[in-house]
């Protein structure tokens, strides 16, 4: 079944998508003319990698749509990383971890401890770098609560997290950087120019964004802690 | 002996890394130090054991014994995830 198509502009490029996703792009969409940066199309969909999975078709097509545009964003200086983003005093702190770990219940915990702290995307951020500098952006791949706002704010951090008994944070070296964020993003390629895009990259957010890892309880205390961190490591760089 | 085209060298934020390239190549990134470069250098121009343990010996105080062990080594790690064919 073809579906007629949406004109969107996600991360500051022109994305075409099917019609069928207009509720979850609603914030996106805009009226562009001409040649799309990005087209989302529904022939693409791959339902094989779906069989046996009991996956609803709505699932599908969020996987498949998130996949295409994370896919090509690479294309346009910017890759996707699976986090949740908040923004607070206008810079972007994005936090990263597998499925379950507890992201979005540490992202909560900024909004409810600082004024005006607020989650803008909560599984896909897209990040880009133009004229040297690295902004988070704001997708309609957003994960199962919602949260989804059309947002572009400059990237302070990242910070992947643990649960522990005790909250502390530290820094990340180069390679233990380089080797987070790569599984929290897209790192199997079959094109080597698509990998040489992706690890491009890779090197200019490791040298120029500060990495962290937080190990922390469910707490108050623990956004406390990544805050404070997070906010003197980008004074310090001046981001 | 030939190194695998589905593992990619690259230097990221002043390290050097392999990469696996392709859908089915084991999943994992491995740093290289020094003397890993330096061997791998000497497999991405075709040269076989003896030619890696001169490597070595040019560039490190290290007798052809010792060298020959790392070569060894680095040749048994490669294999075993597929980055090097026979």
């Amino acid at each position: 079944m073809k579906t007629g198509k949406l004109h969107c502009t996600i991360a500051e490029l022109k994305v075409s998508v099917p019609a069928t996703l207009a509720a979850r792009c609603a914030e996106y969409l805009d009226d562009w003319e001409g040649e799309a940066d990005i087209e989302i199309l529904e022939e693409r969909y791959r339902e094989d990698l779906y069989e046996g999975l009991n996956a609803t078709k709505e699932e599908i097509e969020y996987q498949e749509t998130g996949r295409q545009f994370c896919f090509f964003l690479m294309r346009h200086h910017g890759f996707y990383l699976h986090a949740s983003a908040v923004e607070y005093q206008g810079r972007a702190y994005l936090f990263s971890a597998p499925c379950g770990t507890g992201k979005s219940t540490h992202t909560r915990l900024w909004e409810a401890h600082f004024d005006g702290a607020q989650v803008f995307n909560d599984d896909k951020p897209a990040l880009r770098r133009l004229d040297g500098r690295w902004y988070a952006y704001g997708t309609p791949w957003c994960g199962k609560d919602g949260i989804n706002q059309n947002r572009k704010v400059p990237l302070a951090g990242i910070c992947f997290l643990r649960r522990g008994e005790e909250n502390a944070i530290r820094p990340l070296n180069g390679q233990e950087a380089v080797q987070q964020i790569m599984t929290q993003t897209f790192h199997r390629f079959k094109r080597r120019e698509r990998l040489e895009d992706m690890l491009t990259m890779l090197d200019e957010i490791v040298r120029e964004i500060p990495v962290y890892e937080l190990t922390c309880r469910p707490d108050e205390a623990a956004a406390e802690l990544s805050y404070q961190t997070m906010r003197q490591g980008a004074e310090e760089r001046d981001l | 002996m030939k190194l695998s085209e589905q593992f990619v060298l690259r230097q990221v934020a002043g390290e050097y890394y392999v990469f696996p390239l392709g859908e089915d190549t084991p999943e994992g990134i491995f740093a290289l130090n020094e003397t890993g470069l330096l061997l791998w250098q000497g497999l991405e121009a075709g040269e076989d054991r003896d030619a890696l343990v001169a490597r070595l010996t040019a560039e490190y105080a290290v007798s052809s014994e010792l060298a020959a062990a790392d070569v060894e080594k680095f040749i048994a790690k490669l294999t075993a995830i597929g980055c090097l064919e026979e």
